[in-house]
């Protein structure tokens, strides 16, 4: 015979008997023992347990020792301890089984588009994604006839990855398709070596950013247009201007070293805290910074620090025949920034534009470089 | 089906006082109560509980209940004595 579920209580307060008679309107008690006159045993079906221990507990009595006995409170125990066993072998067994398996393809060797798509045909090519059915030299043969960009392949399981390494073929600049090749500059071609394509300019042309140089066809003997990649060393003297203003009579604001730090604090745009004194002087730069005071923004607290700096103004007279050299290297200096390393300068000149206490200098270099890029 | 108490009550002639709670006694050593309304005593050597219009008292040495509903109980132990208040 199967042993329904019983709770065993041991049951300390006073009173019992009135709580007795209330818990078995709800529940029925068996074996009740009273051991003191304070103290009494009982027991109860597993399935009331809960409902006892809060009823025990509402009328103000103790439960000294509680324990369970039957089948299913044995089940219940059961299920937890077990449980967790079930849990891990489940997931051994599971681990096992999908280690049986290819997870992912990746591509090595090939850009992503290529990748991209030998990755999609191994993938549909695929019968099974079990480890043992997947045949290496197979996918290798398949990859190489489909796929021209590929010179050399080889496949392999590693993991829980199948792992296809390429190499990628090179395929001749002739054979390749390619667009036309534009000016880098504006310049004034001097020379010209056509390597593959058609030109579109002839040496003394001036060209500007952009304009076409060679177009990317032949003609063949047969008169026919075959397209191809432009190829060819297009050099042209291109120029580069650097320009310097100076003033005859002007007004130069300079710092004099003294400075005043001014302190705000912010939760959020509430304003918490500042340092309201007057400003001490009367003119100024400022600069300001805000700081977050806390670690990943949770509290929106900032430090805004604004430093004012005491500046003076002067009037400055200036001939522009005393610096004049000055100007003009640091206008040759402003063109000096748009020349590559080490680029031979071919020519170098300047303007000077004057107009009522106003002079500007032009300073021009002009090199000789290659604009097909 | 058979019903004991039921029995015992067809043999009796005032039905109204019959109604009120069945005790059965077996060798004095199990009481079968049957209609009882509230424990007020319960000790190893007393238990005593609520009737309609009265109150029962087992005394005895090692008593305790086997089983306690509502309105049903049984006792087990050495009865020596029972009452009727």
């Amino acid at each position: 015979m199967i042993k329904k579920g019983r709770t065993y209580v041991k049951v300390k307060g006073l009173n019992q008997e009135r709580t007795i008679n209330n818990i078995v309107k709800k529940i029925k008690i068996y074996n009740y023992n009273r051991l003191e006159h304070n103290l009494c045993e009982f027991e109860v079906d597993f399935s009331k347990h809960k409902l006892l221990t809060k009823m025990l507990g509402q009328a103000g009595l103790e439960i000294t020792a509680i324990s369970h006995q039957g089948i299913s409170s044995n089940f219940k125990k059961l299920f937890c301890s077990y449980g967790i066993i079930a849990a891990i072998l489940f997931c051994s067994i599971f681990y096992c089984l999908q280690y049986a398996f290819i997870l992912k393809i990746n591509v090595f060797g090939v850009d992503k588009r290529v990748s991209k798509e030998i990755e999609s045909f191994v993938n549909d090519s695929l019968n099974s994604w079990i480890k043992v059915k997947i045949n290496t030299k197979q996918i290798e043969f398949n990859v190489k006839s489909n796929f021209e960009e590929v010179s050399s392949i080889s496949v392999a399981i590693i993991g829980q990855s199948l792992i296809i390494n390429v190499n990628e073929a090179v395929i001749p600049d002739e054979m390749k398709e390619g667009e036309a090749i534009v000016s880098q500059f504006d310049g004034l071609i001097t020379d010209i070596n056509l390597i593959q394509g058609t030109l579109a300019v002839d040496v003394g042309d001036i060209v500007q950013k952009g304009d076409i140089l060679v177009y990317p066809y032949i003609i063949d003997a047969e008169g026919e247009q075959r397209i191809v990649t432009p190829k060819a060393e297009i050099f042209a003297d291109v120029w580069f201007s650097g320009v310097e203003n100076h003033y005859e009579h002007y007004f130069s604001t300079e710092r004099t070293g003294k400075k005043y730090v001014k302190s705000e604090i912010y939760l959020g745009s509430i304003l918490l805290y500042s340092n309201k004194n007057q400003l001490p002087f009367e003119e100024y730069q400022a600069e300001e910074s805000i700081v977050c005071m806390t670690k990943n923004n949770i509290l929106p607290l900032y430090r805004k620090k604004i430093v004012y700096y005491q500046t003076q103004t002067r009037e400055v007279e200036e001939s522009f025949s005393e610096v004049q050299d000055e100007i003009i290297k640091k206008a040759r200096k402003k063109a000096l920034i748009f020349l590559s390393e080490n680029e031979i300068i071919k020519e170098e000149n300047y303007t000077i534009r004057e107009e009522d206490g106003f002079h500007q200098v032009e300073f021009v270099l002009t090199v000789n470089r290659n604009i097909g890029g | 089906m058979f019903n004991f108490f039921d029995e015992l009550k067809k043999k009796s002639t005032n039905t109204e006082i019959l109604s009120n709670f069945n005790i059965v006694n077996m060798s004095g050593r199990l009481m079968y109560v049957e209609g009882h309304q509230g424990l007020t005593v319960l000790s190893p050597q007393m238990i005593a509980f609520k009737v309609k219009k009265g109150r029962y008292v087992v005394e005895g040495e090692d008593l305790k209940l086997s089983e306690l509903t509502d309105n049903t109980m049984l006792i087990q132990g050495k009865i020596v004595k029972t009452e009727l208040f």
